[in-house]
């Protein structure tokens, strides 16, 4: 067997990763990006502008991982879901890292289009999030309460009802 | 520096109406309710998002698109009884249940919902301190498209059930069993009224000519009956 055709990925602080072209088509970006280019420029190193080199690493041990799952399809039935409700050991373990790198992870999944590690990333972020209140909530993504006095009072009526139990 | 890169990243995350809207999606309802307050875009990607808003029991899951959607039905939880009696998609509000009414499966795997008396209490109470814009009243009890069959005791000597469609919220529930007890209620006090007065009016209980002729049809006879019974019982003795 010959061996695994390599590329090179530049992050957006300019350091260059090689890995193998399976593990990094992992990303739809990129293999949509390869297939478009002619054969004889892959060689040349692929800018990846949105992730810094410490997520692009991460997320490339992530593709690594999971390079032998099967691949996304397209309609994805309920059947293919109903197996990856809860989150795997390996991956438990993988998202074990602090906030910001959480953060960083799902947004570079967002972008090179990694859906299994979005998904992923975005039950980890639920996880966190779960039971807390809506001010707990605007702390841990530093969001602004930009309702005024009158909409927050309205919200907060509609659904009283839901907390006394 | 590092402080600020948080800052950033996190809000950009939670700025991305998709992004949001895949972490919501993960949550039980109770929590979606609350962080509606969270910030306008959260309240508009609860608003906006079909899968989102089937999970809240605000539309009904047949209408929600099945093309690579988050899978709602997988993660919405099922009553354990409805689990092993029928394999049919009947979901019970968990916002609304046990609190207001109970859900089990007729023989022929309708799901049936039967609200007693204090809970219909609680329902009024809830309907009477709530605004009409409240949430529960544009949420479905149930989340079946076949439908439910409704039973409730509108007064102590009525009980009503009817059937409705998927798609009835339980603000159209409720006002159709005040529409009903209303409705009782008048009919009962008319009916104890109506039965007072004939009861008062009706003459002593005594025979009048026209009963006792026809308890008697052949004047005499009676008597002669008795007189021929007599002389037999004698003739016997």
């Amino acid at each position: 067997m010959s061996a695994v055709p390599k590329i090179q990925l530049t992050s957006s602080d300019g350091a260059v990763i090689e890995v193998d072209r399976p593990v990094a088509e992992r990303s739809v970006l990129i293999k949509h990006l390869l297939e478009d280019l002619p054969e004889e420029s892959t060689t040349e190193a692929i800018p990846v502008p949105n992730v810094n080199e410490a997520v692009l690493r991460k997320v490339l041990e992530w593709c690594e991982q999971h390079k032998k799952d099967p691949p996304p399809s397209n309609d994805e039935d309920s059947e293919s879901r109903k197996k990856c409700t809860d989150i795997d050991e390996w991956d438990q373990k993988f998202m074990q890292v602090d906030q910001e790198m959480l953060f960083e992870i799902i947004l570079a999944a967002n972008y090179l289009d990694i859906k299994a590690l979005l998904d992923v990333g975005c039950k980890t972020v639920a996880n966190m999030i779960k039971g807390k209140t809506p001010e707990e909530i605007r702390k841990t993504f530093n969001i602004q309460n930009d309702f005024t006095p009158e909409e927050e009072d309205q919200i907060r009526r509609e659904n009283e009802w839901a907390e006394d139990r | 520096m590092a402080s600020s890169s948080i800052t950033t990243r996190s809000q950009y995350l939670a700025q991305i109406f998709e992004l949001v809207e895949l972490i919501l999606i993960h949550l039980p309802p109770h929590d979606l309710i609350r962080y509606q307050l969270v910030s306008p875009l959260w309240k508009a990607v609860i608003d906006a998002s079909p899968y989102l808003q089937s999970h809240l029991f605000l539309r009904t899951l047949a209408s929600v698109p099945n093309t690579s959607s988050p899978s709602v039905r997988l993660r919405t939880p099922k009553s354990r009884v409805l689990a092993t009696l029928t394999n049919e998609s009947a979901i019970p509000n968990p916002l609304l249940t046990p609190r207001f009414f109970s859900v089990s499966i007729s023989w022929y795997k309708i799901p049936s919902l039967t609200i007693t008396p204090a809970e219909f209490q609680r329902l009024q109470a809830m309907s009477d301190s709530s605004p009409t814009t409240a949430t529960w009243r544009r949420m479905l009890p149930i989340q079946d498209e076949r439908g439910f069959r409704l039973s409730f005791t509108p007064t102590e000597s009525a009980s009503v059930s009817f059937y409705c469609s998927g798609a009835t919220t339980m603000g159209e529930v409720v006002d159709e069993m005040l529409h009903v007890r209303n409705i009782t209620q008048t009919r009962e006090r008319r009916w104890k009224e109506n039965l007072r007065t004939v009861l008062e009016n009706r003459a002593p209980a005594r025979p009048t000519t026209a009963e006792e002729s026809f308890l008697d049809p052949i004047p005499g006879a009676r008597e002669r009956i008795m007189r021929i019974n007599a002389a037999m019982t004698r003739r016997m003795a």
